[in-house]
């Protein structure tokens, strides 16, 4: 990225006396696409752009463009925007040192040849025969993203940082069983797609026998993907200081209060080693932190970026997020709830009467204000006195996401991230299943 | 600049050619964007943006390379790149895989939405002022009304498609968009609402909307909310509202019928081809030439005609939803719905304005014979699984139907099935149409934009979700 143009910029900022912010961010990523057992596509995609913030008297404008040729006339429109806009920010943050969290870059991620991608997944078809010739590898993408951020301020700030992201997600059937599975990680070895191919082709074999649901209350035991479709449509809205500040946070006054079970602990880390979320700087150059959300069932606090710290006279907690074309805004890092040593087999021994689910429909769809929500079960099996028995056939989970944090009853040792939330199986007591 | 762009896209089709390619096409797009974003009477951030970049997409030797870029000077990389990439899945891949494309005409136009008044051309100010006026009367609708935030739009973009066979396609379009989330609360009860306007025109268009009904009704709706029950749950007759018949023609019947999930073995709709899914009174249509419409385009990112497709004709499986590619393999012509999000993405089959036909039925008569059941108007979005069938709708708000008569409004409760199933215990059909869902679709980690509705519409057995007792 174009070190040369940035200056440039910066200095004409301050020759205008106009504090002035550029990001910018360049992305390579490959994307492979299996339909059938088949690879049927790889795409290659480059984009890069530039994010001018600029403050006006303390008002802020914004503007954006990808084309390096224009970023003067973009410059000008985002000193022309800061004039309308009532949002206010004092000034930019002052340089400050930020600490690289580890195992952020996998540069193999950058050199691997299409060959060897499609390899990787005739390794994975080859799994998956093995274990029975009937099953079908019917949807499967790999994506491999580099990224590489920059962000430079009038108040002397200067950051830059890569990293890598590579994710799996897809789809086995098995005659009329279907199975869905994904991973995700910084590095491409971590991935890990041969285990999780042969997990789940063992799940939608075992899929076949189905049994309808019984609409009662139950104990569910919730696989980490599904955790987190609930929490990132529900609970961490909540959170949000741009949410409290506009009235829709429902752990609005709650701070202190008691709001899930003594033993859930929640951190938001910006520094894990190998997180998804993790980098060294935010969008608005702030270091990465972490920042305590839920500590023994009891709520801490809310994430904050600069322009809502300012209004509610808080440091930002440095999750300011976004690409170059928004504004940043508030969103979480590497959501963090904590593990136990107990393993799943104990964790499914110790439920009577229950159901785990590992995959559902229907969570985007959630109420994010009242934490209310209504799934659909994708893949679920019934549990019969600590054991797993036949899997569901059709049935919904009912809840709000207030109750499950209060009646949370046991968590596993196996962790794993997903879409930002880093989790073990979470079983929870008393939910309402339908049939 | 322009005619440099239809040069470089030259000079890359020739080359692509001369490394042996059957077929090459070529996508530029730039696209200028301003949004305007307010809470209340704050606004919260005036934004104005340029994104602009091509691809190149070759299919060699019957295997497909796609590659993109926003440097238009990377052209011929990123076309040598494109050949690698179906060089590479070639090497792998059976010769009973090969891809061909289907027959398509040959194209040359230029397209430019008609507009009275340009985005551009209407001072910030007064673009601020229509927003600013709709906050306020929202805000005065009730006290109860916490907080109202919105977001305005425009976008001005040029689309050039130019593949080797010899079409050229050249599209200059316009939007305005307006959305608008009121918030409201009563006592510990937060609830929100969220309305919307969405043009494909000029400004003018935005006014004739007239965004201040708009946010007054939708902070209506959230009222309403707030003293709504939570409904049962257990398996109830529905009547679903247009919308919602819109949002079930959509997830349900248009996804399993995108061709690219039936030939991966991915959909409940395979081997239906003109086999009996629905009762006779029940036709699903996908129709892009559907002017005004959201999901509205003249030509695909195949450059091909948008057209009106009969996916459900009189009950039966009629077609599927196709690309040139995924015609071919059907031995058909293209249906016009390889659609990309933008120029950096492949096309794929994807639905535009998707609807039921109507029937015979008044809402009245739909009402009348139901004894317990549910009335269901507002949702949250939808969600499918078209490999097993199973979908799933996220419901806003509705009324408990008790001897034929609407009774209390109930929120938040969903709604699930299977395709064939729930097409079968649909068991009347409105007289009523109206196609004005508007929204995004996702699929394979593309947005396009998109339309859905219908009449009225009464299945007499569904499971809810509901949190209520």
């Amino acid at each position: 990225m174009d070190d040369y143009n940035i200056d440039k910029i910066l200095s004409a900022a301050k020759k205008l006396n106009v504090e002035a912010e550029i990001f910018s961010n360049s992305q390579d990523s490959t994307t492979l696409t299996v339909e059938n057992d088949k690879v049927t596509s790889i795409s290659k995609k480059i984009i890069s752009g530039y994010g001018m913030r600029v403050i006006v008297g303390q008002k802020i404008g914004y503007a954006y463009t990808t084309d390096v040729s224009q970023l003067n006339k973009y410059f000008d429109y985002a000193i022309k925007n800061a004039a309308y806009a009532n949002q206010e920010l004092l000034s930019f943050p002052e340089q400050i040192s930020v600490s690289k969290p580890k195992n952020l870059f996998d540069k193999n991620v950058l050199d691997i040849e299409d060959d060897a991608l499609i390899d990787m997944v005739q390794e994975m078809l080859n799994t998956i025969k093995n274990y029975n010739k009937e099953i079908y590898l019917t949807n499967n993408s790999i994506g491999l993203v580099s990224y590489l951020s920059k962000i430079q301020n009038t108040a002397g700030l200067k950051h830059s940082g890569k990293k890598t992201v590579c994710s799996t997600d897809f789809e086995i059937s098995f005659k009329d069983s279907v199975f869905y599975g994904s991973s995700e990680s910084t590095k491409l070895k971590s991935l890990d797609t041969i285990d999780l191919v042969k997990d789940i082709s063992s799940k939608v074999v075992l899929a076949q026998n189905k049994k309808q649901v019984v609409s009662k209350l139950q104990t569910v035991i919730l696989h980490p993907s599904v955790v987190s479709d609930i929490l990132n449509n529900t609970f961490i809205s909540a959170i949000n200081a741009e949410n409290l500040q506009s009235g829709r946070s429902y752990l609005e006054g709650k701070i202190g209060q008691m709001i899930a079970s003594e033993s859930v602990s929640i951190i938001d880390d910006g520094l894990m080693s190998g997180g998804i979320g993790s980098y060294a700087f935010d969008r608005e150059g702030m270091p990465r932190q972490k920042t305590k959300i839920i500590e023994k069932g009891v709520f801490k606090g809310f994430l904050y970026d600069c322009i809502r710290g300012q209004k509610d006279n808080v440091k930002s907690t440095g999750n300011a997020v976004g690409d170059f074309t928004v504004q940043p805004s508030i969103n979480t890092t590497n959501f963090c709830i904590n593990s136990s040593n107990k393993s799943l087999d104990k964790l499914i021994a110790s439920v009577d009467s229950g159901i785990i689910i590992y995959s559902v429909m229907g969570s985007h769809m959630s109420n994010s204000v009242t934490g209310d929500f209504s799934l659909t079960l994708l893949n679920a099996f019934i549990i019969e006195k600590g054991v797993i028995r036949k899997a569901t056939k059709g049935g919904m989970y009912v809840g709000n996401v207030y109750d499950v944090l209060k009646k949370i009853v046991g968590t596993s040792d196996v962790i794993k991230q997903v879409d930002g939330v880093v989790t073990p199986y979470i079983s929870v007591k008393d939910q309402k299943i339908v049939g | 600049m322009d005619e440099n762009i239809y040069d470089l896209a030259d000079k890359a089709i020739k080359y692509c050619v001369k490394l042996g390619v059957d077929f090459t096409d070529f996508r530029f797009q730039n696209k200028r964007t301003n949004i305007i974003r307010l809470k209340d009477a704050n606004i919260e951030e005036v934004n104005s943006g340029q994104i602009s970049g091509f691809s190149v997409r070759v299919l060699h030797n019957g295997f497909f390379g796609f590659a993109s870029s926003n440097n238009i000077s990377d052209i011929l990389s990123v076309a040598e790149n494109a050949v690698k990439i179906a060089k590479s899945i070639r090497c792998r891949g059976n010769v009973e895989d090969k891809s061909v494309l289907s027959e398509s005409k040959v194209i040359k136009d230029t397209l430019t939405t008609k507009v009275n008044i340009y985005p551009d051309d209407v001072d910030i100010k007064e673009k601020i002022d229509i927003i600013k006026t709709a906050n306020s009367s929202a805000k005065e609708v009730s006290p109860f009304v916490r907080t109202v935030k919105s977001i305005y739009s425009d976008q001005s973009s040029k689309n050039i498609y130019i593949n080797s066979e010899g079409t050229s396609i050249t599209n200059n379009g316009v939007s305005v968009n307006y959305v608008v989330v009121p918030i409201v609360k009563k006592e510990n009860n937060i609830q929100q609402s969220y309305g919307k306007i969405l043009s494909l025109g000029g400004f003018d268009k935005l006014i004739l909307k007239d965004p201040v009904s708009v946010a007054i009704k939708t902070t209506k709706i959230a009222l309403s909310l707030l003293d709504a029950e939570l409904p049962p749950s257990g398996n109830m007759t529905v009547i679903l509202h247009p919308n919602i018949t819109g949002l079930f023609a959509h997830e349900a019947v248009g996804h399993a019928s995108e061709a690219d999930t039936v030939l991966s073995n991915a959909s409940v709709l395979k081997g239906f081809l003109g086999k009996k899914i629905a009762s006779d009174f029940v036709s699903v249509i996908d129709n892009g030439s559907l002017k005004n419409k959201n999901g509205y385009y003249s030509y695909d990112d195949e450059g091909v005609k948008s057209q009106k497709t009969e996916i459900i004709k009189n009950g039966v499986l009629n077609s599927y939803l196709h690309t040139r590619q995924t015609a071919s393999k059907f031995g058909c012509k293209s249906t016009g719905n390889a659609r990309a999000q933008s120029f950096a993405y492949r096309p794929i089959p994807r639905m535009s304005n998707t609807y039921f036909d109507k029937g015979d039925y008044s809402l009245d008569d739909m009402l009348s014979t139901v004894k317990d059941g549910l009335y269901l108007q507002g949702f949250t979005g939808g969600q499918v699984s078209p490999s097993t069938g199973d979908f799933t709708f996220g419901i806003e708000r509705g009324f408990i139907i008790k001897n034929g008569q609407k009774t209390k409004m109930i929120r938040d409760c969903s709604l699930s099935g299977n395709i064939l199933e729930v097409l079968k215990n649909i068991d009347a059909v409105g007289n009523d149409c109206s196609v004005d869902m508007g929204g995004m679709c996702g699929k394979d980690g593309q947005s396009v934009p998109v339309d859905n509705g219908g009449p009225h519409l009464r299945i007499k057995s569904m499971l809810v979700g509901g949190r209520g007792d």
